[in-house]
């Protein structure tokens, strides 16, 4: 394992129950660093967020951020230690406002604090400035996401973790979502996405899950056009048409 | 067969020794057998609907105060002798929990148990108000034979009972009742008439409360609305069933004989404590021991459910996978499923917006599309899990309607669920045989029907297993095994091989073009289209609630419209 | 003609005293979908504990209100803490838990009061006035206790949507993973809904008992009352509670007035299972849900 790893998973397995889902996953995060994890549905890459967040127990392995192992920390203090996440179905509160999802996504931080992400969130999703009183359920999927997203920035987290942001979502709304996740510095991003394209465009590096166990990791530009990824990725048959 | 004797045996001594107690103890030894065979016989019809059926009722101490009431009046005002008065009581409460089963069962969770509790009120304060059930001041009967008479009467229907669940237990009824309480809506596409067999479940759970009432009234003499209605029997029938294991055959009976002696210890040395301790204890039992004495070993072990069905390997033959009832065309249509205009809309939000389709026996039909398109939601459609807001859905050459999903099923429309929809407590073996049993009338049949579907998934292996055991891949499969053992004319496949191995998915598609070429239309949603591609003869793609485009796979994939919508623009650049 | 407009009054009255004691019943399901079968346990235990501070303290009602409140949130807190945080919360097994256990729990509660005060009717009496308007007299408790629970209402709704601590209760009723991924320590959250949702079983039971005497098994009928309340409207929804209380309140005293207290005290009931049946989502759906 590498010192300057920010997020190391060192040989974690973990499932539901009797089925066991994850086999012996290793991979580091650089900070600043772009990982996508890609694969198929039912591949595992939602239950390893879920494992990385403490949302299930690891039967074996551990999970290290920046040098301390998480063992077994609660949810929230995981979020309070700097793991910013975006669970799957997105989890916002839908009936309160806009303005009220990003407060609580900093309920830990002063009022002044909360102002000035605020800002910051805004400034990178320029679209949820005239939303800010609306009820967060009755906003668009990718309006949804990008308040998704932006509660888990209010938090200031040193990694944020994306589960399919892509989901639902039209082409054009996918692009500027990524476009302005690479706007981003500060923070390394893990995303799980089965929507490949657009997750192997935006990371550096890129692993492949395939029943839950890595298949292959590269840097992202690598994997794009490797036939291993489009058979990890399908399963079987075809692709697309040539 | 060996288990079967072993229960009967032991039920057999059970009995005995009752009726020896009865006719050799004293006063006092005899009273407590009454009590104790009472306390099993409410268990035991509790645990018919609060466990067999999953619908916890905090009322069903209601019948018992019914049948404490309707037996009081028939033997004073008819003079009927007491047994008779006694089957009249119960088959009074069970026809009576017949409409109220139907109305109060529409309820679940904490909606039925207090609605429940709520109905125990209103008949107590009925009964309060009436003159002829002596108001608040209550009832004597005269008891002229002495309390061995009525104590043996209590064994008898203690037996009875315990026989009843034994028999539910191992036969058709019973299985659709576990399949009930594990998922009503897997178990109605399952072809499981649901509140028929909830309802039954109820009428029988109310019989036995109302004879053991009519019992109770004769053998102390006396009945008013305090003692017919109280709370306290209510708890105590809930503790009983939770200490010795919900849902189980003899947890009922071990937890009514256990609680009731210790019910009675307690009311000897701790009168005004004994409800705080039988509180605590069902508070406790709740947290840390939920499925009660049952769930310890080594008595889980001799108490757990018997498996269902036995293994025909011999069966195995072209003929037990049978053709589908729709090979042949009916009306002259060539479709055997097809739906026009279908629209779905909830609230303002449009899910689905006027999709046509079509399938003809033995078609296989990709609907494809990206998440959040409106393939779910047309399936159920499809298959009356829910009412289209607008359009036509014909069916095996006639209009639809409004059938219920079991009925469809029944029909030959089977289908599987996006997330995987498995009956926990059911073994592989039984959730095939559950879907069998609705095709095929005789219980051999279905048996054979089900060894020949889990030799062609290859889950031979699994049959005696639960499904939380298996990889989520062989779930999916056992979810298409119970589909096709409804024989269905239409089999609609909803994301069938998301999660699945290469291994896995061949082995699907094997089975998928056998059922096809036995004339079953088949109709799977992927969410991309490679896992469905090779087997596909027609797609169809969805977006945004429409059809953007129709025809072969390859065709389709070329359309520059579903490059657009469905694989995003990126994708251009690559298939160029 | 004026003694309509006394029936209306006083139902409407009545619909606050209601109101007052299924506030937290209503509050806790917001927050847990958990519906605590020893709600009304918990208000005459409160009530209960008030008269003894009444007796033997010379309290009034109003200043019992906080004694007992705290006292019953520090149970409440007990209560969440060591019993239903232990059973999970997803899944048909979990609710089915949590309901026998608080099944258990009533009983625990009740007759803890059955041997503490004994089985008789008990009442303080309080404000025992009443104020005339033309030919309507309106109890003087009735209205205290009416306005008390518009008070608290008041406090309630404020707190839950006006401060960071009610938002993050709000929250975790909305969605516990995003709560949590938000550094919400959801099980703390959790402990302070419920003992808040006690501690206003017990201020409702302390104010209430100078109205209506009560006795160890009312509380059954109060558990039923206040879910039928919360179930009238939508379960959570706090503007549709209010309604449903009015509504409730009406309908009791009317129904007392013309077809008498037998009928009457059947009358909660059937409106229970009717609403479960014809209204299971409530009066007014999804608006206005915690």
């Amino acid at each position: 394992m590498s010192a300057d790893a920010l997020l190391e998973v060192a040989s974690i397995s973990a499932g539901y129950r009797r089925v066991v889902i994850l086999r012996g996953i290793n991979f580091t995060l650089a900070p600043g660093e772009r990982l996508a994890v890609i694969g198929a549905n039912g591949a595992g890459k939602t239950t390893l967020l879920r494992a990385i967040m403490g949302q299930i127990p690891l039967s074996a392995g551990q999970i290290r951020l920046a040098g301390e192992g998480l063992d077994s920390a609660s949810i929230a203090a995981r979020a309070r230690a700097g793991l910013g996440y975006c669970p799957e179905g997105r989890q916002l509160f839908p009936m309160m406002s806009v303005a009220e999802n990003l407060e609580l996504g900093a309920a830990g931080a002063g009022a002044a604090a909360r102002m000035r992400r605020r800002e910051a969130v805004l400034e990178i999703f320029p679209r949820l400035q005239p939303l800010l009183g609306r009820a967060a359920g009755l906003l668009s999927g990718g309006e949804q996401q990008m308040v998704a997203i932006g509660r888990a920035l209010m938090g200031e987290p040193r990694i944020l973790l994306l589960d399919e942001p892509s989901t639902g979502l039209a082409p054009r709304i996918v692009h500027e979502l990524y476009a302005a996740l690479a706007r981003l510095s500060a923070v390394a991003i893990l995303v799980v996405e089965q929507n490949a394209r657009a997750a192997l465009r935006f990371a550096d590096r890129a692993i492949v899950l395939a029943d839950g166990a890595i298949v292959a990791a590269a840097p992202a530009a690598e994997l794009r056009d490797d036939p291993l990824v489009v058979s990890a990725y399908v399963g079987a048959g075809r692709l697309a048409p040539a | 067969m060996t288990r079967l004797i072993i229960e009967i045996v032991v039920l057999a001594g059970l009995a005995l020794a009752g009726v020896m107690i009865a006719l050799g103890a004293n006063a006092y030894v005899v009273q407590l057998l009454f009590s104790t065979a009472l306390a099993v016989t409410l268990a035991v019809g509790w645990n018919l609907i609060g466990g067999m059926a999953g619908y916890v009722s905090f009322g069903q101490v209601a019948f018992f105060g019914l049948g404490a009431y309707a037996g009081a009046l028939a033997m004073l005002t008819w003079a009927l002798p007491w047994p008779l008065a006694i089957v009249l009581a119960a088959s009074l409460a069970a026809l009576l929990a017949w409409p109220l089963g139907r109305i109060m069962l529409r309820l679940s969770g904490i909606f039925f148990a207090l609605g429940m509790f709520g109905l125990a009120r209103v008949a107590q304060i009925i009964v309060n108000a009436l003159a002829i059930t002596g108001g608040p001041m209550g009832t004597s009967i005269p008891t002229a034979e002495g309390p061995a008479a009525t104590a043996m009467a209590m064994v008898a229907l203690a037996t009875g009972a315990v026989a009843l669940t034994m028999a539910i237990s191992r036969a058709r009824f019973g299985l659709r009742l576990a399949a009930l309480r594990d998922d009503a809506i897997a178990a109605a596409a399952a072809g499981v008439d649901t509140s028929r067999v909830k309802v039954m479940a109820f009428c029988a759970s109310a019989g036995l409360a109302a004879a053991a009432g009519a019992l109770y009234a004769r053998n102390v003499g006396y009945i008013d609305p305090a003692s017919g209605f109280a709370g306290t029997i209510e708890l105590q029938t809930v503790l009983m069933v939770l200490a010795g294991g919900i849902g189980t055959v003899w947890g009922p009976v071990l937890g009514g004989v256990l609680i009731s002696l210790l019910s009675t210890v307690l009311w000897a040395r701790f009168p005004t404590e004994q409800q705080i301790i039988l509180g605590a204890l069902t508070l406790v039992l709740a947290i840390a021991m939920p499925g009660g004495l049952a769930s310890i070993p080594p008595l889980s072990l001799w108490l757990r459910r018997p498996p269902l069905g036995v293994f025909k390997p011999t069966a195995f033959t072209p003929t037990a996978m049978e053709k589908a009832p729709a090979a042949v065309a009916v009306n002259g249509e060539s479709a055997v499923l097809a739906c026009r205009g279908l629209g779905k809309r909830f609230g303002g939000v449009v899910a689905v917006a006027g999709v046509d389709l079509a399938v003809a026996p033995g078609e296989i039909l990709a609907v494809i599309g990206p998440n959040g398109a409106g393939k779910s939601t047309l399936f159920d459609m499809l298959s009356a899990f829910s009412a289209p807001s607008s359009g036509e859905i014909r069916f095996r050459g006639a209009p639809r309607g409004t059938m219920p999903p079991h009925l469809l099923a029944r029909a030959g429309l089977a289908r599987t669920f996006q997330t995987s929809r498995l009956f926990p407590r059911l073994t592989v073996f039984e959730t095939v045989l559950l879907a069998a049993t609705s095709h095929h009338p005789r219980w051999r049949d279905a048996e054979q029907a089900t060894s020949a579907l889990l030799v062609a998934t290859d889950l031979v292996g699994d049959a005696e297993r639960f499904p939380d055991a298996l990889p989520p891949g062989r779930q999916r499969l056992l979810e298409i095994a119970r589909a096709l053992a409804l024989a269905p004319a239409v089999l609609l496949l909803d994301e069938a091989m998301a999660g699945m191995t290469v291994a896995e998915i061949a082995r699907v598609q094997a089975v998928l073009r056998a059922a096809a070429g036995r004339g079953t239309a088949i109709i799977a949603i992927e969410h991309v289209l490679p896992a469905i591609a090779p087997l596909a003869m027609r797609a169809l793609v969805l977006d945004n609630g429409q059809t953007i485009a129709e025809g072969a796979p390859d065709a389709v994939l070329a359309d520059p419209v579903v490059i657009e919508a469905y694989l995003g623009v990126d994708a251009m650049a690559l298939a160029s | 003609m004026a003694s309509i407009i006394a029936l209306v009054i006083l139902g409407l009255l009545w619909g606050g005293v209601y109101l007052l004691m299924a506030e937290g019943l209503n509050l806790i399901y917001g927050v847990m979908k958990v519906v605590n079968l020893a709600h009304g346990d918990l208000i005459v235990f409160g009530g209960l504990l008030g008269y003894s501070l009444f007796a033997h303290a010379g309290f009034t009602p109003i200043a019992a209100l906080l004694p007992v409140a705290l006292v019953l949130g520090a149970l409440g807190a007990v209560v969440q803490w060591g019993i239903l945080e232990r059973i999970p919360l997803v899944g048909a097994d979990g609710e089915l838990r949590t309901l026998l256990a608080t099944f258990g729990l009533s009983y625990v509660v009740s007759n803890t009061s059955f041997l503490l005060w004994g089985g008789q009717f008990q009442s303080i009496p309080f404000l025992q006035g009443a104020l005339r308007l033309g030919p309507i007299a309106i109890p003087e408790g009735l209205l205290a206790c009416s306005l008390a629970a518009f008070i608290a209402a008041l406090l309630v709704d404020f707190w839950l949507h006006r401060t960071l601590a009610g938002k993050a209760l709000r929250a975790t009723a909305q969605s516990p993973l995003g709560a949590a991924s938000c550094g919400l320590e959801i099980r703390r959250i959790r402990i302070i809904a419920f003992a808040l949702g006690t501690a206003m079983a017990g201020g409702a039971g302390a104010l209430v008992i100078a109205l209506v005497p009560f006795q160890i098994s009312s509380g059954g009928d109060l558990t039923v009352q206040s879910f039928t309340l919360i179930a009238l409207g939508g379960l959570g929804n706090y503007l549709g509670a209010w309604i449903a209380a009015e509504i409730l309140g009406l309908a009791e005293v009317l129904s007392q007035y013309y077809l008498g207290p037998d009928i009457a005290s059947a009358i909660i009931y059937l409106l229970f299972i009717a609403v479960l049946l014809f209204r299971p989502q409530g009066l007014l759906g999804r608006l206005g849900r915690v």
